[in-house]
């Protein structure tokens, strides 16, 4: 999905985007570094899974005769590095062809030690399942127990148990505003290459749906018991919304030159506290897992960046977000069957 | 499955009113409930593991969904009037899960401020169930019994009509069961009723229970 976001917001720049990058040794090491990011992300993910009792039954996958076992491991490392692969196969294609030979071998060692040693740590961890339930220290780290307010526990949520996912998007978002605040002095398409820019920030946020659910069924059930209503709780998701992308308001206003209206600054930020706020109460009425979904989100995103280059204010569009996201809210959320891992 | 049958109650006494209750899991039916109504003051649900009790306890609290229709004094609808409802029916977890990055007083504060109870009620609960010690630390670091007396604690906040205690007396020690059945005394006289499930008969010598609910294969049969 980022690699979609990413090359249908360069479509016309990515080209030279990925020569710049492989030409340039010390931008290709933070992309790489990026990419290790990722990997120890879905990392975590396996050891969240391999966790939990219902999945135990995977720790069969070492009884399969060696080789079918190594083509089940290498297949489930190189589909979870899916997303950076194909664009490192492009970057390579760029680079070979610019005659960048060290960026060439960069790309192609840094992708086959992200594939072998995935691999091979998961191969040993599945032989000894006690090493799962080890509390791993990077994943429990603890701040100073602080009273907390509630409008604060998504956020420490994120902070305490999602750390690389929350790492991740915000490097993502950056890059994003970063590159148009680049382009926009050069660019032909004045304000709409801003909006376009945080238009695919704010589409990032679809993950953020299952980090969400994973807040709100693992401990926060109990609140379903409580005499909140849907206005208020939708007040909370929009505080959320608000505090998660408080770092892309920072950028965006730190970033983009003097002559970017308030209006225009307003525009974007507004709609992307809508998204935040849409995918949250997604939890509630949409199936995450339907690929059908997915096309579906994919094929209205590409009608909405259509609908933006005719100058659409993107308000209009949070103001649709957020009037779906409280209907929605309100006829789903006392039918809502939560599932606790 | 067979259906519950009507419970004869006096019309005036009735407390708690369940009409064509369904719940299922992935389609299996889990509890088919036609009719039972039942009166005010402190009952028993007994039942095997897995026959139902934390399940219907949790569609009371309005925790999980289900089909059918739940009163409380004949007005109160867990589904039209969800909010003043939930705020007369309180529920107490068998076995408490609570994000483990906040603390005790996290949670506490939370519901005091969602169900608008005074902090002196907060202050007396905290200092009968003897938690100063601990319960602003965070939550990852308390044992089950420790969690289980947060949850009882937020069960008795605010001003309900219902507690609902799911197992109150598994993991806690028997200086807090006997402040528990202390609560249910004391709640009684206030008009408070109670829903109590729990696996180990009721010390009848502590606590006076109007009626016992059977629940198996799907129904709830009253047994005394």
């Amino acid at each position: 999905m980022y690699l979609l976001i990413l090359l249908a917001a360069f479509s016309l720049e990515h080209i030279q985007l990925a020569s710049l990058i492989t030409s340039r040794v010390e931008l290709l090491i933070v992309v790489v570094i990026i990419w290790a990011l990722h990997v120890v992300k879905t990392s975590l993910f396996f050891v969240k899974i391999m966790q939990q009792p219902s999945y135990e039954f995977l720790f069969d996958v070492t009884l399969l005769p060696e080789k079918k076992k190594w083509t089940e491991l290498v297949s489930l490392q190189i589909s979870l590095n899916a997303i950076f692969l194909s664009y490192a196969a492009f970057m390579l294609f760029i680079g070979i062809r610019q005659g960048n030979w060290a960026s060439a071998g960069i790309l192609v060692i840094a992708n086959l030690v992200y594939i072998v040693l995935p691999v091979l740590w998961k191969h040993k961890s599945l032989q000894y399942p006690a090493a799962f339930n080890r509390k791993i220290a990077f994943l429990n780290f603890r701040f100073p127990q602080l009273p907390l307010s509630k409008w604060f526990f998504f956020s420490v949520f994120l902070l305490k148990k999602e750390p690389v996912y929350l790492l991740l998007q915000k490097l993502f978002a950056a890059a994003m505003i970063a590159g148009i605040a680049y382009f926009y002095p050069t660019d032909d398409y004045d304000e709409r290459l801003l909006k376009l820019g945080l238009f695919f920030v704010a589409s990032g946020y679809f993950t953020l749906t299952q980090h969400f659910t994973d807040y709100y069924n693992n401990g926060m059930l109990f609140t379903r018991n409580l005499p909140v209503s849907i206005e208020r709780a939708f007040v909370e998701y929009i505080v959320n919304g608000v505090l998660f992308t408080l770092p892309e308001l920072l950028l965006f206003v730190s970033y983009l030159p003097n002559n970017v209206s308030l209006f225009v600054i307003l525009d974007v930020y507004i709609y992307i506290i809508a998204a935040a706020v849409f995918w949250q109460t997604a939890t509630f009425w949409i199936d995450i897992q339907n690929t059908r979904l997915h096309l579906f989100l994919f094929i209205g995103h590409i009608a909405l960046v259509i609908i933006l280059m005719f100058k659409i204010p993107l308000v209009l569009l949070a103001a649709a977000l957020l009037t779906i996201s409280f209907w929605q809210l309100k006829k789903h959320y006392y039918n809502f069957e939560a599932t606790e891992d | 499955m067979k259906r519950s049958y009507i419970r004869k109650v006096n019309p005036k006494t009735v407390f708690f009113t369940v009409r064509n209750f369904l719940k299922n899991y992935s389609n299996h039916p889990v509890l088919d409930i036609h009719a039972l109504d039942i009166s005010s003051g402190v009952h028993w649900f007994e039942g095997a593991n897995g026959s139902g009790k934390s399940t219907f306890f949790r569609t009371i609290a309005g925790i999980i969904p289900f089909d059918g229709v739940m009163k409380l004094c004949s007005t109160e609808n867990n589904k039209q009037n969800a909010v003043k409802y939930r705020r007369l029916v309180n529920y107490a977890y068998a076995e408490p899960k609570y994000p483990d990055y906040l603390s005790g007083a996290d949670i506490i504060e939370f519901v005091n401020k969602a169900r608008g109870s005074n902090g002196k009620q907060v202050d007396e609960l905290i200092g009968r169930f003897r938690i100063n010690d601990f319960y602003e630390n965070a939550i990852h670091t308390y044992s089950s019994g420790m969690l289980k007396k947060i949850s009882l604690i937020t069960a008795f906040l605010g001003e309900p009509k219902l507690i609902l205690l799911d197992e109150p007396f598994t993991t806690i020690d028997s200086q807090t069961a006997d402040l528990v059945y202390e609560l249910i005394n004391e709640s009684r006289t206030n008009d408070i009723s109670f829903f109590i499930a729990s696996h180990q008969p009721l010390d009848n010598t502590k606590v006076k229970t109007d009626n016992r609910f059977k629940v198996a294969e799907g129904k709830i049969a009253l047994t005394k």
